[in-house]
């Protein structure tokens, strides 16, 4: 069974989640950002699809929400780039550093996490 | 019923659901007994032993199922990199039904919570692990 309250906790964050990313404000963001040539999207992003931006054109933006761009690993590649992640720091936690995400691929990731 | 891109702009409401769906069962995954059994002997794991976990154990559909785990159909297991480098490990991915301006979802296992939180955004560009 997960750790108590973890099954609650994505559950509050799903919903957190969709109530950000289902703003009619951030799809018409999101859908302009979508419209240029790839090479572009990433730049205007950078302009659109900040916390900023988006709650000046009137969406919701939770502390715990964050928009980045983000790589995924293709899973039929077999041949892997090594991962060594050198813990720099830690904040004390009792419960496991999950989130949840709404993806259009690598130029933009909408995350919610409890522990940002 | 077939829904195009901007049928799906105009109504929120159907994108709302689908992500939710989606999240949910990535949810209902992830919250077996053999799936919860990985996560603890990941998290038992020092830090810095983690992402070869990951890599040797979590990403490879055979040692996955060698302890009972199937990733159910339309689910992906894999690893990302965020660009504000937050400390990730891995992810459960779902894509949504075409025609939604979201493409997909993930629950993302991040290996610990760094001392500062990262940036709101941070749109560097990322093309690789680690």
């Amino acid at each position: 069974m997960p750790p108590p309250n973890e099954s609650q906790r994505v559950h509050q964050l799903i919903e957190q989640l969709n109530t950000a990313v289902t703003n009619p404000a951030f799809l018409q963001a999101l859908r302009d950002v979508g419209k240029l040539p790839e090479e572009q999207r990433l730049k205007e992003a950078q302009k659109r699809l900040t916390p900023k931006a988006l709650a000046a054109a009137g969406v919701s933006i939770p502390d715990n929400l964050r928009i980045s761009s983000r790589y995924f690993e293709d899973p039929q590649k077999k041949v892997r780039a090594s991962l060594e992640l050198g813990a720099t720091g830690t904040r004390p936690t009792h419960l496991r550093p999950v989130n949840v995400c709404a993806s259009i691929g690598s130029i933009v990731c909408v995350s919610i996490g409890a522990d940002f | 019923m077939v829904t195009t891109a901007n049928q799906a702009s105009l109504a929120p409401e159907g994108l709302d659901a689908a992500i939710r769906q989606a999240l949910t069962e990535i949810s209902q995954f992830t919250s077996t007994a053999k799936f919860q059994n990985l996560l603890q002997e990941l998290y038992d794991l020092p830090i810095n032993d983690r992402a070869r976990f990951v890599e040797s154990v979590i990403i490879e559909d055979s040692a996955l199922r060698s302890r009972g785990i199937d990733t159910p159909q339309g689910m992906i297991v894999q690893r990302s990199a965020f660009g504000d480098k937050r400390p990730t490990l891995f992810c459960v991915t779902k894509y949504l039904p075409p025609g939604y301006q979201w493409k997909k979802v993930t629950l993302t296992f991040d290996s610990y919570t760094v001392p500062q939180a990262p940036p709101q955004s941070a749109f560097t560009p990322v093309n690789r692990i680690g």
